[in-house]
Formats: C-alpha cells, structure tokens, sequence
C-alpha cells in the first residue's frame, strides 16, 4: 500500500469471533466519503443489514479517525464511531458518536484510519495494538474494573506508558442501553450506547501505541500558515467571542481580571486574555466558573485540552473529600457529564461524586439526568416509594451523596430497580406505565424527551425551527452547537449575530432571539442544512463541535464574522484533494443523503416524514424547558405551530431535492450525489419514492 | 518488546564502538579525542553556554501536545510525536490520573552537555548564535552514545535512520514555543540552575 497525504490507508478490521485481522484499504472510500462518519456510514451500508440487532455479533462498531486526525490543525485529535444503536428509540437505528481526547491520533499513529470490531468473542478479551502487531488478548482479570483502573492496567500490560486505551465500564459489560466508551478521565463516545455494543461482543476495551507518522500533502509552512491563520479565527469553547461582564453569563470565552486557577498546588492567575495572542488562548475558557455560578472554581485544577487542541474546554479539577467514598478525585470537568446532577439541598461534592461516578462505571449522564426528575416525581406522586424501589430518596435533603451513589450503581450493575432504568429512559418509563406523561411533559412538569429517545438538548422552542429540523433529521441527539453558540454562549449582540447569519444564510430571519421565534423561513432551512453538511465535515475530518465550522470570529473588525471555508482549506492542504469549499460542501451532501439511506433501511419505510421525522407533543405547548445545563432558556409562547413546523419539513426536503411528500432521498438526487448503487438498492427493497 | 530491542541494540553499538576505539589506539597509539574530559582540564576546549532554553512550566500545560505536533511537522515534515525533540506524552499517564501537573521535558542544553562530549565522531556542535548544541546529521553516524548519555534521555535516536536528533532550539525561535497555546513553554535566558530541576 502506497503512502498516502492525510489518510493512512487502511482500515484495522478485528474479527473478535475466528481472531482474524484483517488490513482494508482505504483508497476504496476515499476521497467520496472524505473519512470518519462518511466512511463509517459507507461501511454500515455496505455491511451490515437492516435486520440486525445492535447487540447481535453481526452488529459492527466502527471507530474512525479522519485525513485532519493527528495533524497540526486545531482540535482535530478526535474519533468518530458508527453503530446500530441500542440507545435509540423508538427504532434501533445507525447512530454515531464523537470522541476526543489522544486515542484517536494514537491510532494514526499506529497506521491505521479506523478500526473495524465485529463478531463476538466467547470470554472477555481486548485488543492490544502495536503500530503493525495487532492482538486479542485474555481480560478476564479486567472484567468488572472500573474505566480508570482498567485503562491503567491495560496500558502496564503494554510496557509502554506512551500507550492510550478506551474501554467500558461495569455498564457497558451489563449491556446497560446508553453506556458509553470511556478514554482517559472523560472522554467519552456518549450517546449511542456504543458501550453497550462494545460488551455485547465482549469487548473489554482496546488499547493502542502508534510511533508511526500522519504525513501531509503541502509543505510544513505552508500548513502552519494555515493553522495560524484558523487560531486568529477560532472563538473560545462554544463560539464564545466576548468575556463576561460584556458578553453573557453563559458565554465560553471566560478570561477576564481577577480569573484564577485555585485548585492545584499553586494559584494561577489568569487574567485578561487578548484574543489576539495566540500563546495564551488555551486560558480564555474556565468550565468551572461557567457553572453554577462559579461555585465549583475552588477545584478547578486547570483547563485541559485534547491532542492538538489548543482551545481546552475541559476544566481539570481535585477534590479531595472524593476520597470518602472511595471515588477517583481527579477527573475532567465538562458541561452536563459534569453537572448532571444537582441536589436541591446542593453539596458540590455530591455533584462531583456523580460525574465521577459516571465516568468510572462507563455511564451516559445524558439519559441519567431524566432519571433522576422522573425519580423524583414518582416518589413524590406516591407512584414508588423509597422501600420498593431501595433507592434512598430522603438522603437528598441532607446532601444527596448516598442518593446518587446508590443509583449510579444499581443502573450500571442492573440491580432491581436500575434493571430497568438500564433500559433507557423511554423504555424504561415504558416498563413503568408513565412514557405518556413524559411525552407530554406532564411529569414532573418538565420536558425530557425529545426525538430519538434522547434528552431535550436545546430547546426547538428556544431555538428556533433550525434547531426543530435538526433534530428530527439526525438520527441522536444533533449535538452541533452553531445556533446556541450564536445566540447564548458567543455572549455577542443580537444585532451583530443577525448580521453574520444574513450575510450566511440570505437573511436576517435565519436566526431569533431565545425563546422569540418568529414564524418559518426558508433561510431556516439553509441553516439548518448548513448545520447538517458542516456537521457531517465536522465528524468525518474530524474537527470539534466546540470550535467548528467558525462562524464567528473575536475579531470585531471582521464583524464578527468567521469564516466557513476553514474546513476545506485544511483538507486540501493536508490531503492533497484540492476542494474548494462547494466540493467539499457536496460530499459533506452526499454523505448526508447516505445517512438518510441507512435509516430508511434501519426504519424499514420510505415514509420518514410521519414516523423518524417526529416531535413529542411537549414541543407544541408553552411548557418552559427546566434545564441544569443552559442557564438562559426560555420557551416561545405557545410552543412551535404544528402546520409552521410541517411547513418548514416540507421546504427542508424541498431544498434538499428529497420527496416531500415522504423525505425520503430521490433517484434522480442520488444519483446526482454519484450514489446510483444506493439508489438501486433502496429500489430493489421497495423503498425509493416512486 | 521495545527494550528489548533497544538493550539489543546497545550490545550492537558498544561492540561497534570498542572496534573503533581499538583500531583507533592502533594506529595512531594515542589519541585525544578534543571534548573527553571535563571542561577546561588538561586542555581540552571548555563548551560555551547556551544562551537560550526551551522551558516547561507544568502547573499551566493543557497536555495537548501541540509541541510535540509542531516539531515533529516542521522538523521532519510529518506529524510524529514519537520523532519529536520535546516530550509531554513519555510522562502523561503518571500525571494525568492524580494531579494533572504534566511534566514536560525539554532540552535543558547542559553546561557539561554530556551528549556533545560523549559522540566520537564531534556530530553534536554548537550553534554560533544560540549556543544550542545540535546534531550535524551529515556527521553523525548513528552510534547512540549521546543518547546514552544524555542523563535526561532527551536525544531522540531513530532507529531506521541511525541518526540521533535533539533540541537545537529551531536556531532561535522555536516552533514548540509558538504552538504553546498556554505559555506552558518558555522560551528564556539559559541558567546554569535549570541542570538541577528536576
């Protein structure tokens, strides 16, 4: 196999059934499926049918890095999986996840662009990869470890301390539905449930040790001129451009005087951080003084930043008292797996224990924090009580600590009650006879689930049909942070974001204020299949969804304005595939329209519209979203109009060139997408529009 | 699996090594070569200090390894960490579990530079401007002693090459020093103290 710029060139493929391993090549992907999620999606349809079950041997879980992977350009040390999800609902459906930390660039190293798991081992197993030397090994002694204490075990049995692992927890082993896959203190493949597919084959983690090089097309100059030129660009975590007290409370750019880092050895100060220098822009977020109010800055440590990125989002924090109840007392910081769990008579500690209870036991704090409102609400409705469901609810007043832990544990270890809340939460409540008032926000007076069978992550209702769309369209939780990041965390005017989106997306109308939707917009629809195609660039080269695409800048003299041709600049440099921004923009398309492929298959109808395509009820009332994470949401009036919304569904497939009777792609734009055989297929199953 | 190669390779390079020394006694019945000794003694020319050194402040690095990255692209044209001249990974795992203070290692361009005095073929030099002792890859011919050397295995010998490589300060402006986006690296005024630090 010929060297090649950007990618590696072949593809890990691990038969954990007959111990075969397998090298793919890669060339047969690239540059159609640009790399990450469009190759991953690529494979799944290829692969695997529609009729298999997330936790059959015959389920694979990809694990894909992209051509930016392991490179100079910013924050792009990441990993994105595919699967057959058992996390989603109502159909199990293909999801896919997104991870940082180092492991993804150690598998470049290694010399590989992803790899394949498939099959089903008969005991506990891991893999061990050297650069070329791939193996399965015995992990009956790592079997029931927590992820911390597995990965450290794992990475001393490969002599090599430079070696980086991701593995599950206790949860993923008892195929818990929305385990995740942990690597180092936090980093997690999240929604999906990927853990799950992971110990349903077995699979105990894998760890891996590349000294292997990721060799670029442009010469090292011309890519630092690049790089630099994207830092002067790129916005504090979250697209924040302006610090607090000018910019909002939730605005992720926090430097400012007076900031310090107090938890480790030394006081640090911070201060004011210029955007303009460069050499410090790693200290312009402050996770901990983002939340609750600041309240848990005492621990934090210092920022952390993934392999290559130099915006670090993560806030590192120690609290010592941990120690009493025998948990980790480092860990990493980050939005709701930090923060998923505050008690009304709030000790920090107990909302630390939880985060690093999650981390440790491999759990999703996303389906977690909807379990613990609804918890709450059938004890208080007399629906369970405390004895029945052994779950200490009165320890909540008096700081929650027993509380959380005692949940945490008999989730991840499917103990009684918690068998059933490992089911997820939909069909959890399912079992429980109260999905209905979750649907209709009647329980505990709050909206929990939105589409997929996720956790309400922003808002339609705050955040306009853009986001509506988005939702409904993907196949998880979106998770892409362009609107929120205009709107709330950039800490920017109103006036000035409109400007950005109207010179974006045609008009001013793209974008509303919280909670102040105004009727629908076709450059909605932009938006939102801007959001979509930069989203599927986002995963497959892969960038962080934290800084990509930049649609803003710190720069006022720029307006504010970013600039969203980064992505396709970084990929012809490194890769040598010279794209413009369209080109790229059509590949982001057709891998996009693949996506939509799998899920007709996976939904088994052509008619998304009326079933994938779907809001809960909640989303059509006033209801105000309460929500521990952002701390400006609000609800328009009245909810989103259900014929306004239909509106703007009809006119997204119109833009898309999909059926709009049932959004399903057609022949004539598959084919345009250069994907005839995706389209005979689809006819041969009876499920392209005729 | 590495060590083993590597102590392999030792017994390999000391053979080597002891043959040169041999034949070199052989010849030429004595000689002396210009940088075996402390400095100053018996004649042999004292190393100028360097003036400037890279140097890394572990309360505030994120642990990204953007140094790592930036010298190994611009150095060698390619993204390899493992070919890198400044290491945060080689001790990450020790810190990253308990108190997230990473130790980064540098160069720390020796007074003694142990490394320049230990290459028989004189491929370590000093940099007219930096002072930075360097290696010259046209001289050197791979035997590893500066590696051994180095008391803060800081010369990084690639294997395939049978050349060593280290810190020779990207001849004044270092490319770690402008990836830092932390000021976690430094690049400062030679001290004579930074020998000691651990």
């Amino acid at each position: 196999m010929r060297e090649l710029n950007g990618w590696a060139g072949k593809i890990l493929r691990i038969n954990l059934t007959n111990n075969k391993i397998e090298k793919v090549d890669t060339e047969r992907y690239i540059p159609k499926y640009i790399g990450g999620l469009g190759i991953g999606l690529k494979i799944m349809w290829d692969e695997v049918s529609g009729d298999v079950k997330p936790l059959d041997p015959e389920n694979k879980l990809i694990l894909m890095a992209g051509p930016l992977t392991g490179t100079l350009s910013p924050s792009s040390g990441r990993l994105t999986a595919v699967t057959k999800s058992p996390h989603t609902w109502p159909v199990e459906h293909t999801t896919r996840g997104n991870m940082g930390g180092h492991i993804g660039a150690e598998i470049r190293f290694a010399g590989y662009d992803g790899i394949i798991v498939e099959g089903k081992a008969p005991k506990p197993v891991y893999v061990a990869i050297h650069d070329d030397k791939v193996a399965i090994r015995d992990a009956i002694h790592l079997w029931g470890l927590d992820t911390y204490d597995a990965q450290r075990q794992m990475i001393k049995e490969m002599r090599d301390s430079r070696a980086k692992a991701m593995v599950i927890g206790v949860a993923g082993e008892k195929l818990v539905r929305t385990a995740v896959i942990i690597h180092d203190l936090k980093s997690a493949l999240g929604q999906g449930g990927f853990g799950a597919v992971m110990g349903s084959k077995n699979l105990k983690g894998i760890v891996v040790r590349g000294t292997g090089r990721v060799k670029m097309a442009c010469s090292p100059k011309e890519l630092l001129d690049l790089v630099e030129y994207t830092k002067s660009l790129i916005a504090a975590p979250l697209h924040g451009i302006i610090p607090p007290p000018v910019g909002s409370a939730a605005s992720g750019y926090r430097a400012r005087d007076n900031l310090q880092w107090v938890g480790g050895p030394k006081k640090i100060s911070i201060g004011r951080v210029d955007p303009k220098d460069m050499n410090r822009m790693s200290l312009r977020p402050h996770e901990a003084d983002r939340r609750f109010a600041g309240k848990m800055a005492a621990y934090h440590v210092k920022n952390i930043g993934c392999f290559s990125c130099p915006v670090a989002c993560k806030s590192y924090m120690t609290v010592p008292a941990m120690n009493r109840f025998g948990i980790p007392q480092s860990g990493e910081f980050v939005c709701l797996s930090a923060t998923w769990y505050s008690p009304p008579a709030s000790t920090h500690e107990a909302t630390f224990a939880a985060k690093q209870l999650i981390d440790t036991l491999g759990l999703n704090p996303w389906d977690l924090v909807m379990w613990v409102f609804l918890l709450r609400w059938m004890h208080e409705t007399g629906r369970i009580t405390e004895k029945e469901a052994g779950i200490p609810f009165s320890d909540e007043k008096k700081g929650g600590e027993r509380f959380i832990t005692t949940l945490c544990n008999k989730i991840a270890r499917r103990e009684g009650l918690g068998d059933i809340m490992a089911e997820g939460l939909p069909r959890g409540a399912m079992k429980m006879g109260v999905l209905d008032d979750v649907l209709r926000g009647e329980a505990a007076g709050r909206v929990m689930l939105c589409s997929h069978g996720m956790w309400d992550h922003y808002d339609p209702r705050s955040y306009s049909q853009v986001l509506g769309l988005t939702w409904v369209m993907d196949n998880r939780d979106p998770n892409r942070h362009e609107y929120p990041g205009m709107v709330l965390f950039s800490g920017a005017k109103i006036e000035d974001i409109k400007q950005v989106a109207k010179a974006l997306y045609g008009s001013e109308n793209a974008i509303d204020p919280i909670g102040k939707i105004t009727p629908y917009h076709p450059s909605k629809g932009r938006f939102a299949i801007s959001i979509d195609h930069h989203g599927v660039i986002k995963d497959s080269l892969p960038t962080c969804d934290w800084v990509f695409p930049v649609v803003l800048s710190p720069n006022p003299e720029r307006k504010y304005m970013g600039d969203m041709s980064i992505e396709s600049k970084l990929f012809s440099a490194v890769t040598g595939v010279k794209w413009s921004e369209q080109e790229l923009d059509k590949a982001a398309e057709r891998c996009w329209n693949l996506h939509r492929a799998v899920t007709i298959r996976d939904w088994k109808t052509a008619n998304l519209r009326e079933s994938h395509d779907w809001l809960p009820e909640v989303y059509y009332t006033g209801l105000t979203p309460t929500t521990p994470v952002s701390t400006v949401v609000s609800a328009t009036e009245g909810g989103l109009d259900r014929k306004d919304f239909e509106t703007a569904k009809t006119d997204y497939y119109k833009q898309r060139g999909w059926d709009e009777k049932t959004g399903a792609p057609t022949r004539k734009k598959l084919e345009e997408l250069d994907l005839k055989d995706v389209a005979d297929k689809l006819a041969a199953m009876k499920l392209l529009p005729a | 699996m590495e060590s083993r190669e590597r102590k392999e390779m030792n017994r390999r390079c000391f053979l080597r090594q002891s043959m040169i020394g041999i034949g070199v006694v052989a010849v030429g019945g004595s000689v002396v070569f210009p940088y075996n000794g402390p400095s100053g003694a018996f004649g042999y020319p004292a190393i100028p200090n360097a003036t400037m050194v890279v140097m890394h402040n572990s309360a505030l690095c994120i642990g990204c390894r953007r140094c790592e990255v930036a010298c190994s692209t611009m150095r060698e044209g390619a993204s390899q960490p493992s070919r890198a001249r400044v290491f945060i990974d080689r001790r990450y795992q020790e810190s990253i579990w308990t108190d997230g203070q990473f130790t980064g290692e540098t160069c720390r361009q020796c007074e003694e530079a142990p490394c320049l005095r230990a290459c028989p073929a004189e491929a370590i030099k000093v940099d007219e401007k930096t002072k930075a002792r360097y290696v010259d890859l046209k001289v050197c011919n791979g035997l590893g002693n500066c590696q051994r050397a180095c008391p803060f295995n800081m010369v990084n010998y690639f294997e395939d090459e049978r050349k060593a490589r280290k810190c020779d300060l990207c001849g004044g402006a270092p490319e770690c020093v402008k990836q830092c986006p932390a000021t976690a690296l430094r690049y400062v005024k030679w001290d004579p103290r930074y020998d000691d630090l651990d």
